[in-house]
């Protein structure tokens, strides 16, 4: 026994060297023919903003830069309620966005909400305009999501429905579907014909509870809500993400 | 070892004026407050008790240091504060009175803010005079709280009781005879504005040796590009104001406040409310010409793409009689 564990353990290490090796040469083939080989899913970055929020610009900007940066991103650009009044309203905000935040500022032990605000992976949250935590947020999910089970989904798009499939896996975990629009640009308030314009990526417009899913393949297929491409979530209640897919 | 008898007569003479005073101190009239890391937020009463059916109120914002409300017109983003008394039945309130704004120029967005302390008066009518028992005030407000990277929306009840009689200063009496100083007055001087947005004011002690800065706050955010500085020119007969008007024409009137400042620094707040009138004589080369004055100072540090204009003539008045 005691010769053969340095026989086993010298094996694992020339199969982790071979592995890395293996891993190194598809990168580099990878590279070179312009394919990437597909994250287990995307990492999520939810921002909570408005249009009506001066502070929010720059988080906007950040989440158009990291979308069109980084492929494996599942970006939603969520409006929130709380900057509508009487008269003025944000024409993307949703009260769902605004109850998503409430959920996520719960999670944190809080019932204080801000814009912008941004949450990686349903779970780092923080000031949306701050670049250096955000990147190194993406970085820890990328990171937990390789070592970690992932569930597949998948989410369709046709002639009016879409559907969402979800895999098996384990535990419980609500499956949510977002409707988003991938590119808008609108005017500010009191610039409707001559002020600033905001551009913004993937700014959703419908946010749906499709149900419940409990470790068993789940399908579902709906009337298509609000938004143009759509997003498709498994979450469970403390904000962990077991999948994610857009169509 | 023993007082100087100079020293003692000074300590008597403070004990006695102690006494005297003290059983004709004003009495505080605040709500409940909410306090925090933002703010400090409460109602105040200009009265320490009420009688008939009108009276004065106020919500007072005790704003941190970076941290901002909005004004009446927000502009281009933001929500001025709201609040809804619930209690006595059928309560009702007058608007608010606001001092003039602070211009917050961030992100390419036009601001109108508020900070520091800020006391924002209003009337309450009861349905009926108040009763023996006092009254009882309860209301709701929402505002929203903003420092230059982040903005928080909040909420607070607050609670108020005020007993009936003949009501005489409160405490906080001082805080209104401030915010009253700092209420836009009727403004003395003529204006106009021209289509294309030159919005000219003429009158007496409006000529270059007599003013250092100007500036117009209008009271809706769709009058004029509220990120657009304001070129001020000097002519005979008083001064104008570049305004960058949107593609449609400004309205008729422009409603708003002018704010100007004298050599001295002595800043002045005035309602206007300029007519639509032909476009004018293009400014003389002689004339002189400032841009951005209101927009030198004030940048702060987190915010480098941001322009703060500070509200200087105002400071003294409102802020310094309300720092408690």
């Amino acid at each position: 026994m005691d010769r053969r564990i340095p026989h086993q353990s010298g094996l694992r290490l020339v199969q982790r060297v071979m592995a890395r090796h293996l891993l190194a040469g598809l990168t580099v083939v990878s590279l070179m023919t312009g394919t990437a080989f597909a994250a287990p899913r995307p990492v999520v970055v939810a921002l909570f903003t408005s249009q009506g929020c001066s502070d929010c610009p720059p988080a906007d900007a950040l989440l158009r830069h990291v979308k069109a940066t980084d492929p494996d991103i599942l970006a939603l650009d969520l409006h929130v309620t709380y900057w509508d009044n009487s008269a003025w309203k944000d024409p993307f905000s949703l009260p769902a966005a605004t109850d998503l935040q409430d959920h996520y500022a719960s999670l944190r032990g809080s019932k204080e909400v801000y814009t912008p605000e941004a949450v990686v992976d349903g779970k780092a949250q923080f000031v949306g305009s701050d670049k250096a935590t955000m990147a190194a947020a993406i970085s820890r999910a990328r990171a937990a999501i390789a070592g970690s089970d992932t569930t597949q989904v998948s989410v369709k798009a046709l002639n009016g429905q879409v559907s969402v499939h979800v895999g098996p896996g384990t535990g419980i975990a609500a499956v949510w579907l977002f409707g988003f629009d991938p590119e808008r640009t609108t005017k500010v308030r009191g610039g409707e014909n001559g002020g600033a314009t905001l551009p913004e990526v993937n700014v959703v417009r419908s946010i749906t509870r499709l149900g419940a899913w409990d470790g068993q393949p789940w399908e579902r297929e709906m009337r298509a809500p609000a938004g143009t491409k759509y997003a498709a979530l498994v979450q469970r209640s403390d904000g962990t993400i077991v999948g994610a897919a857009e169509n | 070892m023993f007082a100087s008898a100079p020293f003692l007569k000074v300590l008597f003479s403070m004990m006695l004026i102690g006494v005297l005073v003290a059983p004709v101190a004003a009495r505080a009239a605040e709500s409940n407050r909410f306090v925090s890391h933002e703010d400090t937020v409460s109602i105040v009463s200009k009265s320490d008790k009420v009688s008939g059916t009108m009276f004065r109120l106020g919500l007072l914002f005790r704003l941190s240091k970076g941290w901002h409300i909005y004004w009446k017109d927000a502009g281009d983003a933001g929500s001025p504060p709201q609040l809804s008394l619930t209690q006595p039945a059928h309560v009702t309130t007058g608007a608010f009175d606001w001092p003039a704004p602070d211009w917050l120029v961030t992100n390419g967005l036009g601001d109108y803010v508020v900070s520091g302390t800020a006391l924002l008066p209003f009337t309450v009518f009861l349905p009926q005079a108040a009763s023996a028992g006092g009254v009882n005030l309860n209301g709701l407000a929402r505002w929203l709280v903003c420092s230059s990277v982040i903005c928080v929306p909040q909420q607070a009840r607050f609670r108020l009781r005020l007993s009936e009689g003949a009501a005489s200063p409160s405490a906080e009496a001082g805080l209104f005879a401030s915010a009253h100083d700092a209420k836009p007055k009727s403004s003395p001087f003529a204006s106009t504005v021209t289509a294309n947005g030159v919005l000219t004011v003429t009158g007496k002690g409006l000529d270059r040796s007599d003013l250092r800065t100007a500036h117009f706050f209008p009271n809706r955010p769709d009058a004029i590009v509220n990120a657009a500085p304001q070129r001020l020119d000097f002519q005979p007969a008083g001064f104008s104001l570049a305004l960058k008007p949107l593609k449609w024409s400004p309205p008729d009137p422009l409603r708003g406040v002018l704010e100007i400042t004298d050599a001295a620094g002595k800043g002045e707040a005035l309602a206007i409310a300029p007519k639509l009138a032909a476009a004018g004589p293009a400014v003389s080369a002689s004339t002189s010409a400032v841009v951005g004055t209101r927009c030198a100072a004030g940048r702060p540090a987190a915010q480098s793409d941001a322009v703060r204009v500070p509200r200087a003539r105002h400071q003294g008045a409102e802020r310094g009689a309300a720092g408690r």
